[in-house]
């Protein structure tokens, strides 16, 4: 039954002791103000690994309600309840173990199996001083509220809010329009840990949040983009030791990927030291992480079987699975807390060093990052179409598997360029992107996924653990992978003809072209084989 | 929406305190409150520092031409809100009888506010007249405060009888002992004898206290300004009682 107006002060704010005195003062008129209640507390900020509800716009605001619970509330961006629920401690990990309601329901629909992890937590302090009447009645209220980073003591932000209360909101609006005549603040609609969130953007975002221009120094930007990959696999390993959700493992796994593109295709940019046993190190962290990223795939996939049918078949396969995932975990976490992953680590950071790595010994590497990243994009787009216009219906698999990896390279390439590109003229090439790549993705998944069923089928069928249901679950499972494969298969074709179109090439070759004034003559380094010209170079 | 009506037909009973206090006890557990102040003393608008006028007056109210809404006004108290009281509420036993279907005059109003409110407390004047038949109407229960004396006790039989003559089977007669003295045997034993015959009596008496006369100095609910009393305590029982039975 209240109205709240919102100011944010100069920050900091209050910078004294007499702050709130001084603007209580300016706003009040001839009200007068009650002494200030202090209230004080913690509230943590819960969202999935790869931040799916600041994604949304929305916050999941966990504070201690009583003892032994705690009470969620997801709001929106500006404050609002979308859903609420008083749980008891220890909390649930993921949506799907709260109690029934709204606000299980909506964290399940956008969160699915993602963990629920603090990504975010902070004290607040509340200053609230009542103004009343003649009559001793309160008019309005002030409302300092200040919120702190746990972690960054620093990062901290203050509100003032003027809380109408009903039926005296012309009280309340004198009181703002003193605050903005008397005080020069301006409105802001969010709550303080609005503020917080937008400096700390809860967790490590999966891309760099430097802006950098696309006439900067290719080997500075790709050095940028390479430290904060590796910064993502540092920040996700301990998720991937718990194993509290697979996202974090996918996570890894598509830094390495970036790395990996970033070292093979855009060598002669990177700096030349340790670059040869990062080529190796990261080939071999790929090898080593997918086998168990393959089982969290096949049980994220078995678990939407089961969603939609049930059977002893299903549950004894699921079992398996996770016989199988317990025992490769294992042998992950041993890898992982190896001598070998922490050189791997520790050697390319040390590469990325500037101090320890020249990322500007090359003309390539001086080059503007767009030309560069644009010129060997567009390479990679000429050969993909190449490529693909060579597949019939008769060509043999490995060459769609073989498309496969040409596009996956030419994805990761062209998501570069989303450093330096306006995000809406990136998002249709990435869609189209996409939508070959799923098709592609889906041809050879499925064939993957029915000889991981027949591996099984093989396990389950052994003279200790034979399971008929199992083997009948396996076998209807197969049958219907490879009608999806066969299906990809003949979905490529459109699918390709609409990547290959003219207009979707008319969108691939605006991201790949130089930026204006880039010094053409000087983007051919001295690492690019002497047919690779700038001629050749230059975007199509 | 529960709506419960603080009523007796003998005034300084405790009805308005009790209104009060007990509406602040349900608020601060966390139901969404409005006290309707219907007396033209406007003792509850005092309690709560709110200035006893209603725009367009008990007409406006009656007639239902003005958004109810648009009338109540916050407390100083969360999840509390109130409908002050008029002076022009002397007169709406005519206003009301003015009016058609008259006794669900009431009822009708406060549907709209089913929406944002958990309880509707009617904070009513002493009498047996139009009004107290709306409320009667309207209410699912009345809160009726006795004083345990004989003449009170008198006007509980009264209003018995008139509900059952009105045939108002719904409603809920919740009556409980107020201004106790337990020093007055009289008191002592009304408060043992009255539940023979009236086993719907709340067992939770209000003392007699000077902290309850001092609401009217504090002009704040006894269970904001002296939480920790004996008479805060009570009021707090007799809501988990109020609770209960409705």
């Amino acid at each position: 039954m209240t109205k709240t107006r919102r100011f944010a002060p100069p920050q900091p704010w209050p910078s004294g002791p007499g702050d709130i005195e001084t603007a209580v003062d300016a706003a009040r008129g001839p009200l007068t103000g009650d002494p200030p209640l202090e209230s004080t507390g913690t509230l943590s900020l819960r969202d999935t690994p790869d931040g799916r509800l600041a994604k949304a716009g929305w916050r999941l605001q966990c504070a201690p309600a009583g003892p032994g619970t705690e009470a969620w509330r997801l709001v929106d961006g500006a404050g609002r309840d979308i859903a609420s629920a008083t749980l008891r401690q220890p909390v649930p990990g993921f949506a799907d173990g709260l109690p029934d309601g709204r606000l299980a329901k909506t964290l399940e629909d956008l969160c699915r199996s993602r963990a629920l992890r603090p990504a975010l937590e902070v004290d607040w302090h509340a200053t609230d001083i009542a103004l009343r009447d003649g009559e001793g009645k309160i008019r309005c209220r002030l409302v300092a509220e200040t919120v702190t980073d746990r972690d960054q003591p620093a990062r901290t932000a203050t509100t003032v809010s003027v809380i109408a209360l009903k039926c005296y909101r012309n009280d309340a609006d004198t009181v703002a329009g003193r605050l903005i005549t008397r005080l020069g603040w301006p409105n802001h609609a969010g709550e303080p840990i609005e503020l917080i969130c937008k400096q700390a953007s809860g967790s490590l975002p999966a891309r760099p949040t430097h802006d950098p221009a696309p006439s900067d120094p290719a080997g500075a930007v790709l050095r940028e983009i390479l430290s904060h990959q590796l910064d993502v696999i540092e920040d996700r390993l301990p998720g991937v030791l718990a194993d509290t959700d697979s996202t974090y493992l996918h996570q890894m796994r598509v830094a390495i990927r970036r790395t990996r593109s970033a070292l093979s295709q855009l060598g002669p940019a990177l700096a030349t030291e340790g670059r040869a046993e990062a080529v190796e190190g990261f080939r071999w962290l790929g090898q080593v992480t997918g086998p168990a990223r393959d089982l969290d795939v096949q049980l994220i996939d078995l678990a939407e079987r089961r969603g939609r049918e049930d059977g002893d078949g299903l549950a004894a396969l699921e079992r398996h699975l996770k016989r199988e995932k317990k025992r490769t975990q294992k042998a992950l976490v041993r890898t992982l807390q190896g001598p070998r992953f922490a050189e791997v680590i520790a050697g390319w950071r040390r590469s990325l060093d500037p101090a320890v790595g020249d990322w500007s010994a090359t003309d390539t590497a001086r080059a503007p990052f767009a030309w560069v990243v644009g010129a060997r994009a567009a390479k990679l787009h000429r050969r993909v179409l190449k490529d693909g216009r060579r597949i019939t219906p008769d060509t043999p698999a490995e060459a769609l598997h073989e498309l496969r990896i040409r596009m996956k390279k030419l994805r990761y390439v062209v998501e570069f360029l989303g450093d330096v590109h306006p995000r809406e003229r990136m998002r249709p090439v990435i869609k189209v992107l996409k939508g070959l790549q799923d098709v592609l993705g889906r041809h050879q998944d499925r064939e993957v996924q029915v000889e991981a069923l027949r591996r099984y089928g093989h396990a389950l069928a052994g003279p200790r653990a034979g399971n008929a249901d199992a083997l009948m679950a396996i076998g209807a499972w197969s049958v219907e992978l490879e009608a999806d494969r066969r299906h990809a298969r003949e979905e490529f074709a459109a699918a390709f003809k609409a990547f290959a179109s003219k207009e979707t090439r008319a969108l691939f070759h605006a991201i790949f072209a130089p930026p204006v004034g880039a010094p053409v003559d000087t983007a051919a380094g001295e690492d690019d084989p002497p047919s690779q010209t700038a001629q050749q170079l230059e975007p199509t | 929406m529960k709506i419960l009506a603080s009523y007796n037909i003998k005034g300084g009973v405790g009805k308005t305190a009790a209104a009060v206090n007990l509406s602040h006890v349900a608020a601060s557990r966390g139901e969404r409150v409005l006290v309707i102040d219907l007396d033209p003393q406007g003792a509850a608008s005092f309690y709560f520092r709110v200035k006893p006028k209603v725009k367009g007056g008990g007409r406006g109210l009656v007639r239902g031409k003005r958004d109810i809404d648009a009338l109540i006004k916050a407390t100083d108290y969360d999840n509390l809100d109130l409908m002050p009281a008029d002076f022009s509420y002397r007169n709406l036993d005519l206003l009301l009888d003015a009016e058609k279907k008259s006794r669900r005059r009431l009822r009708k109003l406060l549907k709209p506010l089913a929406k944002d409110y958990d309880i509707v407390m009617l904070d009513c004047p002493p009498s047996v007249s139009l009004v107290s038949e709306a409320v009667f109407e309207a209410a699912d229960a009345l809160i009726v405060p006795l004083i345990p004396t004989t003449l009170s006790l008198r006007t509980y039989d009264q209003l018995e009888r008139f509900k059952i003559e009105q045939k108002l089977r719904a409603l809920k007669l919740l009556p409980f002992f107020s201004m106790v003295d337990r020093r007055k045997a009289l008191h002592r034993q009304i408060i043992e004898a009255f539940p023979d015959d009236h086993p719907n009596v709340l067992q939770v008496p209000i003392p007699s206290s000077s902290v309850v006369e001092r609401m009217g100095v504090e002009r704040a609910p006894l269970t904001a300004f002296a939480p920790r009393t004996t008479a805060a305590a009570a009021y707090r029982a007799l809501w988990d009682a109020v609770d209960e039975a409705t």
